[in-house]
C-alpha cells in the first residue's frame, strides 16, 4: 500500500456558543491517498465542513477550538505547526475551494490580481510572471479569452465561471490536495456537470487528490473513490464507493439511498428518514441516530426479544421502543466487512468486528455506480449532475461519458 | 448633522430551533409554532439591553410629561388655609393638562381592558375620544388667568396654614419667586435641587415640564414625517411609472434643503408657533421614509402574495393597507425612532439660539443660560438640561438601533 | 460615466428651481411678504433710510408686483446666468453673469462680500476636521478588527452611539465652561479665531530677543481652532467610527476573507489588503454627505465659540431679520446639498467597481 497523503486521526473540535460547548467534530478519522477522491457525505450540520476547515486550520479560534487529534500531512502533524508554517501549506500544498463562488472572491480586485496574489505567495516570481501563470491557469480551467478575463471583476462573471476562477486560483500553485467544500451546490445542474468534469480532468493531469465534501449522492457516485458518511459529528460509515452503494451497512446510509426518488417506480409518497437532524447542543444519548432508526425499532418489536434489552424512549410527540444498547451506548466505528467500516450495533457481527482505522487506498473501477445494485438506474435527486441517461438495464454501467 | 443611518455589527444570539428527534412527518404541528413576524421582531428588539434602557427612559419622560402638574407645582394638592379646605392644584390645571391625562387614561384602558374590541377598533376609540375631549376641555377647563404663586409661602410664614399637601417639587415652572428675592441663577441647594434660572424659576420644575414639549415635538413631527412619507412612498412604489418620476423630483426638492437651515429661515419670517415648527420638521424629514416605503413597495409588488391578492380581486385599498403596508413599514419604524431623536435635537438647538418657543420651558433654552457675561459659567444650567437632552436622544437612538438589528434579515443567520 | 454626470446635472435644474421656489415662497408668503422689512418697527430707521430701502426692494423684487414676478426677478438676480441689469435700468441679453445676492440693509454691505468673508472660515473648520475624523475612524476600524470578540467589540458600539448622541450644544457649552474659563481651566481661548494682536506676530513660533517664547500666528490660530474643531468633529468621528467598525467586522466574516486565508495570506495582509479595501467604501462615500451638513453643523459651534463663519452669519442675520442674507445662505446650503449628493454618487462609482451608471 502506498503511503497516505493526509491522515486525520481522532479529530475533536468544539465550539463555544451561548448554549454551552458544542462539538461539531467528534473522533473523526479518515485517510486520503495520492490520486484519490475521498468524499465526505452528510446533511447540513453533520460536521463535514468543519472537518474540512480544520485541515487547513481555518476554524476561527475564539469560538472554535481543536480539542485533540492529529492531522498528518506528508509526515507532519499540521496541528503542531506554527502559523507561519501553516501559511505556506495553505494554498501551496493544500488548496481549498468553497461553496459560494458569488461571495468567495473579493469584489474590488480583478481576478487577475487575486490569482496572482496566490501565485506570488508561494512561488518566487515577479509580478509579471505571476500574471502569466494566472492567465495560463485560467486557460487550464477552460476559460476562453483568458487575457481579457484577467482584468475583469468578479461581478462581471457568471457563477459557473467564478467557480472556475476559484479552481484556477486554487490550482495555480499545483497543490497535492484539493479540498472542495460543496463546490457545485450553488450552481445550475448543467454547470455542475461541467465543473465536476473539470475537476476530474485536472485530477488526472496533476495527479492530485481531492477531499470532496458534499451532501449529494449523485456527485459521490460520479466522482468518489472512497466515501465517508457523517452523521451527528461522527463518521458512521466508511467504504469504497462500490461497496457503499452495493451494501450500505448503517441504517442512516440505507435511509439516504431509499430516499432517492426512483424513476419508473410507482409510489404515492417519497420515502424519507422521519425526524430531523439532532441539535448538536442537545444530542440524544447512545447512538445519535436511534430516535429515527427503523432498524432498532424493528429489533425491539421482534417476537422473542428479551424485555430487558428493550427501552422506551420519547422523541417529539412520539413514544416508541428501541433496543437498550442503541439508546445508551454509542457504537464505535468498526470494520464490519473487509474494507468497510460501520458504526451500528445491529450490523451482523458488530461486537466481534475489530476497531481499526479506516485506510482505503482505493481507486474506483467503474465509471458510474448503480444505486441499489439492482434494476434501477443511478438517477438520484434532481441535483445530480451529469447523469443524463438512465440505464434501465441496471447493474454497473461502464462506458464513455 | 450627519445622517442618522449608521451600520452596526452587533450580532444577535444565534437561534437554534431544531428539536431533538422531532415529530414524524405525519404530525400536523410542531411544538413551537413560529410567532408572528411583528411579535418576534419587537420581542427581539426589546430583549436587548439598549432598547430596554432607552424604553425605560422614554417611559419615565412620558410619565413626567403627563403628570408634570402633579410632580412639580407651587399649588398644593390639598390645602387648609384659614380654616378652609381647597384643592388649588386642580383649579389651576390647564386644558392641555387635562387632555393629556385623559388621553393617557384612555390609552391605558384600551391596552389593558376593552377585551371585546380588536386592536384597530381600540385605536379608533381612543383617538376619537381624545379628539372629542379637546374642545370639551377648552370649553370647561378654565384656570384663572392671573396666578399668585407666592400666597402659599407667605401664608405659611404667617401661620395661617393648618394643613398642606404639596407635590414632590414645590415650584411651578413659571413661579418666579417674587416673594423670595435673590434666588436668581443660584446653584443647587436644599430648596432648589437643581438650582434656579436667571428669572428665579426652579430648574427641576422646568425640566420636568420641558419633557412635555420635547416628547410632543418629537412625536408629532415624526408622526407627520411618517404619514407623508408612507403615503408618498407608497403611491410611488405601488403605481410606479409617472407617479414615481414626479415623486422622485419632489423628494429631491425637499431633500435638498437641510432641515435646520430651513427651519431657521421660517422662524425668521414667521412668528414662533409650536405647531408650525412641528409641521416644518415633519415636512422636511419625510423624504427618507418615502424612500424606504417606495423601495419596499417596489419589491413587494413583484411578490407572489401581492399578485395573488390583486388577482383575487381584492380592492386596491385592501391590498395596500392589509397586505403590503405591514410588510413594508419595518424600515420606517427604525427611521421614525431616529427621527424623534433628531426632532428633539433640532428643537433644542433652536431654543438654545434663542429662536425657539418663548413661554414654554425647554431644555435647549435652559442650556443657553449657562454662559453669562464675563465668562461666568453656571454649571447647573448646562449639566442638568444638557444631560436630559443627551439621555433622551441616546434613548431613541438605542431603540432605533435595536429595532434595526431585529429587523435586519442578514443578522438572522447563525454566526 | 460622463454621460451620467451630464444627465444628473441636467436633472438638477428642475430640483434647483423647485428648491429656490420653495424657499422664496416661504419668505414671500410670510406676514408682510417680501417687503416685510419695511414694516418692521424695531428698525427705527430715519425716513431717508426707509426711502432708500423701499427703492432697493422695489428695484430688486417689485413690491407691487404679483409673487410669481417677484420670484422671477429674484431668481434672475441671484442666478449665474440670466439677464443682467444695465445701468439704465433695462435688462441686457441672456448670458452668464455674476450672481447678485443683494444688499444687507442691517449692516449696509453687499451680501456677497459678507459671504466671501464667512465662507472660508467655515471651510477651514471643516477642512481640518475632515482628515482628523477619517484618520481616527480608520484606526478605530483596524483596532476593531484586531480585537474581535473582546470587550471592545461589545462596548464600542454603544459607546460610539452615545458619543454621537451628545448634543453639540451641550458639548460646546461644557467645553467653554470648563476648559476656556477663568473659573476652571483656562487652557483654551474662549472666542474668536485669533488673538487681537495676532496680526502683528510672526507666523512661526520663535524666540524673541528678550528671551521669551513667542507662539506666533500659526500656533495661536491653531490654539483658537482646537475647541471649535473638536466640537464639530466628535459627532462625525463617532458616526464614522461606528460605520468603520461595523464594516470591518462584517467584512472580516466575509467569504472572500476565508478564501484569502485559504490561499495562505497572513492576518496582516488579510486585514489591510482585503478587509480594509472593502470597509473603506462606505466611509468614502460618506465624505460627500459632509458638504450638505457643513452649514447646519457649523451653526451651533460658531455661535458658541464666536467664530465668524457662515453658521454664525446665518444666526445673526436671522436675529436681525436681515432677509437678503439668510435667503442667500439658505440657497447656498441647498446648492451645497445637491452638489454633495452628486459628488457622493460619483465617488461611489469611482471607489466600488461593482457600481456603474452605464
Amino acid at each position: 500500500m502506498a503511503k497516505p497523503l493526509l491522515e486525520i486521526q481522532d479529530l475533536n473540535v468544539a465550539f463555544n456558543t451561548e448554549r454551552g460547548q458544542v462539538m461539531p467534530v467528534r473522533d473523526v478519522s479518515l485517510t486520503v491517498y495520492p490520486g484519490q477522491t475521498v468524499a465526505v457525505v452528510g446533511e447540513s450540520g453533520s460536521g463535514k465542513s468543519v472537518t474540512a476547515l480544520s485541515v487547513l486550520r481555518l476554524i476561527p479560534q475564539p469560538p472554535g477550538k481543536i480539542l485533540s487529534g492529529r492531522i498528518v500531512w506528508q509526515g507532519r502533524d499540521l496541528l503542531t505547526l506554527s502559523e507561519k508554517e501553516m501559511r505556506s501549506v495553505r494554498g501551496g500544498e493544500i488548496a481549498m475551494i468553497f461553496q459560494e463562488p458569488m461571495t468567495s472572491l473579493n469584489p474590488v480586485y480583478t481576478i487577475g490580481d487575486q490569482i496572482a496574489e496566490a501565485v506570488m505567495l508561494h512561488q518566487r516570481v515577479t509580478s509579471r510572471q505571476a500574471f502569466e501563470i494566472a492567465e495560463q491557469s485560467l486557460r487550464d480551467v477552460g476559460i476562453a479569452d483568458a487575457g481579457r478575463r484577467l482584468h475583469e471583476y468578479p461581478h462581471q462573471m457568471s457563477g459557473g465561471m467564478r467557480q472556475r476562477v476559484m479552481i484556477a486560483m486554487a490550482l495555480s500553485c499545483k497543490p497535492e490536495l484539493l479540498i472542495a467544500d460543496e463546490p457545485t451546490t450553488a450552481l445550475d445542474v448543467t454547470i455542475q456537470a461541467q465543473i465536476l468534469e473539470l475537476l476530474r480532468k485536472l485530477q488526472r493531469e496533476n495527479g492530485m487528490s481531492i477531499l470532496l465534501i458534499t451532501h449529494d449522492l449523485g456527485v459521490v457516485a460520479e466522482q468518489a473513490d472512497v466515501v465517508n458518511v457523517m452523521y451527528a459529528s461522527r463518521i458512521v460509515e466508511s467504504a469504497t464507493v462500490e461497496e457503499l452503494f452495493d451494501k450500505p451497512q448503517h441504517p442512516y446510509t440505507e435511509g439516504l439511498f431509499r430516499s432517492i426518488p426512483k424513476l419508473g417506480a410507482y409510489a404515492e409518497r417519497l420515502d424519507t428518514i422521519p425526524g430531523t437532524v439532532p441539535n448538536p447542543a442537545r444530542f440524544p444519548t447512545g447512538c445519535k441516530f436511534h430516535p429515527r432508526c427503523p432498524r432498532t425499532r424493528a429489533a425491539a418489536e421482534e417476537p422473542g426479544r428479551d424485555a430487558r434489552d428493550v427501552i422506551e424512549v420519547t422523541s417529539g410527540d412520539e413514544t416508541f421502543r428501541v433496543l437498550r444498547k442503541c439508546a445508551t451506548d454509542e457504537p464505535a466505528l468498526r470494520e464490519v466487512r473487509p474494507r468497510h467500516w460501520g458504526a451500528c450495533h445491529l450490523v451482523e457481527n458488530f461486537d466481534r468486528s475489530p476497531i481499526t482505522s479506516p485506510q482505503l487506498d482505493h481507486h474506483r473501477s467503474v465509471a458510474a455506480v448503480a444505486v441499489d445494485g439492482g434494476a434501477q438506474a443511478p438517477l438520484a435527486t434532481a441535483t445530480t449532475a451529469g447523469v443524463t441517461t438512465q440505464d434501465l438495464a441496471g447493474g454497473v454501467r461502464e462506458g464513455a461519458r | 448633522m450627519s445622517s442618522q443611518l449608521s451600520a452596526s455589527a452587533v450580532a444577535l444570539p444565534p437561534s437554534t430551533s431544531v428539536a431533538v428527534g422531532g415529530p414524524t412527518t405525519d404530525s400536523p404541528r410542531s411544538p413551537d409554532a413560529p410567532r408572528s413576524f411583528w411579535r418576534r421582531a419587537l420581542g427581539d428588539a426589546f430583549a436587548r439591553y439598549g432598547a430596554r434602557i432607552g424604553a425605560a427612559w422614554v417611559i419615565l419622560l412620558a410619565f413626567c410629561g403627563v403628570f408634570a402638574p402633579f410632580i412639580a407645582n407651587t399649588h398644593p394638592l390639598l390645602l387648609k388655609m384659614d380654616g378652609q379646605w381647597s384643592m388649588p392644584l386642580f383649579r389651576h390645571l390647564t386644558p392641555g393638562d387635562v387632555v393629556l391625562l385623559f388621553a393617557t387614561a384612555m390609552a391605558a384602558l384600551a391596552y389593558f381592558g376593552m377585551r371585546g374590541f380588536r386592536p384597530s377598533q381600540r385605536l379608533y376609540i381612543v383617538v376619537g375620544a381624545v379628539l372629542l375631549m379637546i374642545p370639551l376641555a377648552r370649553w370647561f377647563v378654565t384656570p384663572p388667568i392671573t396666578v399668585n404663586y407666592s400666597q402659599y409661602r407667605e401664608a405659611e410664614k404667617a401661620g395661617r396654614v393648618q394643613y398642606i399637601l404639596r407635590t414632590p417639587v414645590r415650584y411651578s415652572p413659571t413661579d418666579y419667586l417674587r416673594d423670595l428675592p435673590d434666588r436668581r441663577l443660584s446653584p443647587p441647594t436644599r430648596h432648589h435641587w437643581m438650582g434656579t434660572e436667571r428669572d428665579s424659576a426652579d430648574v427641576l420644575s422646568r425640566m420636568i415640564h420641558a419633557a412635555r414639549i420635547a416628547l410632543t415635538i418629537g412625536f408629532i413631527s415624526t408622526g407627520i414625517a411618517v404619514a407623508i412619507g408612507v403615503v408618498v412612498g407608497g403611491l410611488m412604489g405601488f403605481y410606479a411609472g409617472t407617479v414615481d418620476i414626479i415623486g422622485m423630483r419632489l423628494i429631491e426638492i425637499f431633500e435638498s434643503i437641510p432641515t435646520l437651515v430651513l427651519l431657521l429661515t421660517i422662524v425668521a419670517v414667521f412668528e414662533r408657533n409650536i405647531y408650525l415648527m412641528m409641521a416644518i420638521i415633519g415636512l422636511t424629514s419625510w423624504t427618507s421614509n418615502a424612500r424606504f416605503v417606495r423601495a419596499e413597495f417596489l419589491r413587494l409588488r413583484k411578490q407572489d402574495f401581492v399578485q395573488a391578492a390583486i388577482a383575487a380581486g381584492l380592492p386596491r385599498r385592501s391590498v395596500i393597507f392589509r397586505h403590503m403596508l405591514p410588510n413594508g413599514v419595518a424600515p420606517v419604524l427604525v427611521s421614525a425612532s431616529f427621527g424623534v431623536a433628531a426632532a428633539i435635537l433640532i428643537e433644542s438647538v433652536l431654543s438654545f439660539l434663542g429662536l425657539g418657543l418663548v413661554q414654554e420651558p425647554s431644555w435647549g433654552g435652559m442650556l443657553n443660560q449657562a454662559r453669562n457675561e464675563g465668562g461666568a459659567f453656571s454649571w447647573w444650567m448646562a449639566i442638568f438640561p444638557g444631560t436630559a437632552i443627551f439621555l433622551t436622544v441616546f434613548a431613541y437612538n438605542l431603540i432605533g438601533e435595536s429595532l434595526r438589528d431585529a429587523l435586519d434579515p442578514k443578522l438572522r443567520k447563525l454566526d | 460615466m460622463l454621460s451620467y454626470i451630464v444627465r444628473r446635472l441636467l436633472l438638477i435644474v428642475p430640483t434647483l428651481l423647485g428648491m429656490t421656489a420653495l424657499v422664496f415662497f416661504i419668505v414671500a408668503l410670510s406676514p408682510g411678504g417680501v417687503g416685510a422689512a419695511l414694516l418692521s418697527q424695531e428698525m427705527g430707521m430715519r425716513p431717508s433710510e426707509r426711502e432708500a430701502l423701499r427703492k432697493y426692494y422695489n428695484e430688486r423684487y417689485g413690491l407691487d408686483k404679483p409673487i410669481v414676478v417677484q420670484y422671477g426677478r429674484w431668481l434672475n438676480s441671484i442666478s449665474p446666468i440670466g439677464f443682467p441689469k444695465r445701468d439704465d435700468g433695462k435688462l441686457g441679453t441672456f448670458r452668464v453673469k455674476a450672481p447678485d445676492l443683494g444688499e444687507s440693509y442691517a449692516r449696509g454691505r453687499r451680501v456677497d462680500g459678507m459671504i466671501l468673508e464667512a465662507l472660508p472660515v467655515t471651510l477651514l473648520l471643516n477642512a481640518i476636521s475632515l482628515p482628523l475624523t477619517y484618520g481616527i475612524a480608520t484606526l478605530v476600524g483596524i483596532y476593531a478588527a484586531r480585537h474581535r470578540g473582546k470587550l471592545f467589540d461589545t462596548v464600542s458600539g454603544s459607546f460610539f452611539l452615545a458619543l454621537w448622541s451628545v448634543p453639540v450644544i451641550l458639548a460646546g457649552v461644557l467645553m467653554i465652561g470648563y476648559l476656556a474659563n477663568q473659573q476652571y481651566f483656562k487652557w483654551f481661548p474662549a472666542a474668536g479665531l485669533s488673538d487681537m494682536l495676532a496680526g502683528s506676530k510672526p507666523f512661526f513660533p520663535a524666540r524673541m530677543p528678550s528671551g521669551e517664547f513667542e507662539p506666533g500666528w500659526l500656533l495661536d490660530r491653531l490654539w483658537h481652532l482646537a475647541l471649535p474643531v473638536l466640537c464639530l468633529s466628535y459627532g462625525q468621528f463617532a458616526f464614522l467610527s461606528k460605520l468603520s467598525r461595523g464594516a470591518v467586522l462584517e467584512n472580516m466574516r466575509a467569504d472572500f476573507v476565508r478564501t484569502a486565508r485559504a490561499k495562505g495570506l497572513g492576518e496582516r495582509d488579510v486585514l489591510f489588503r482585503h478587509v480594509l479595501s472593502n470597509s473603506l467604501i462606505p466611509l468614502i462615500t460618506q465624505a460627500a454627505h459632509l458638504l450638505p451638513a457643513m452649514i447646519a453643523g457649523s451653526v451651533v459651534v460658531e455661535t458658541i465659540f464666536s467664530v465668524p463663519g457662515m453658521g454664525r452669519l446665518l444666526v445673526d442675520s436671522i436675529k436681525l431679520k436681515d432677509r437678503e442674507v439668510f435667503l442667500s445662505i439658505t440657497l447656498i446650503a441647498g446648492v451645497l446639498t445637491l452638489a454633495g449628493y452628486l459628488l457622493a454618487d460619483i465617488l461611489y462609482a469611482v471607489v466600488d467597481p461593482r457600481v456603474s451608471y452605464e
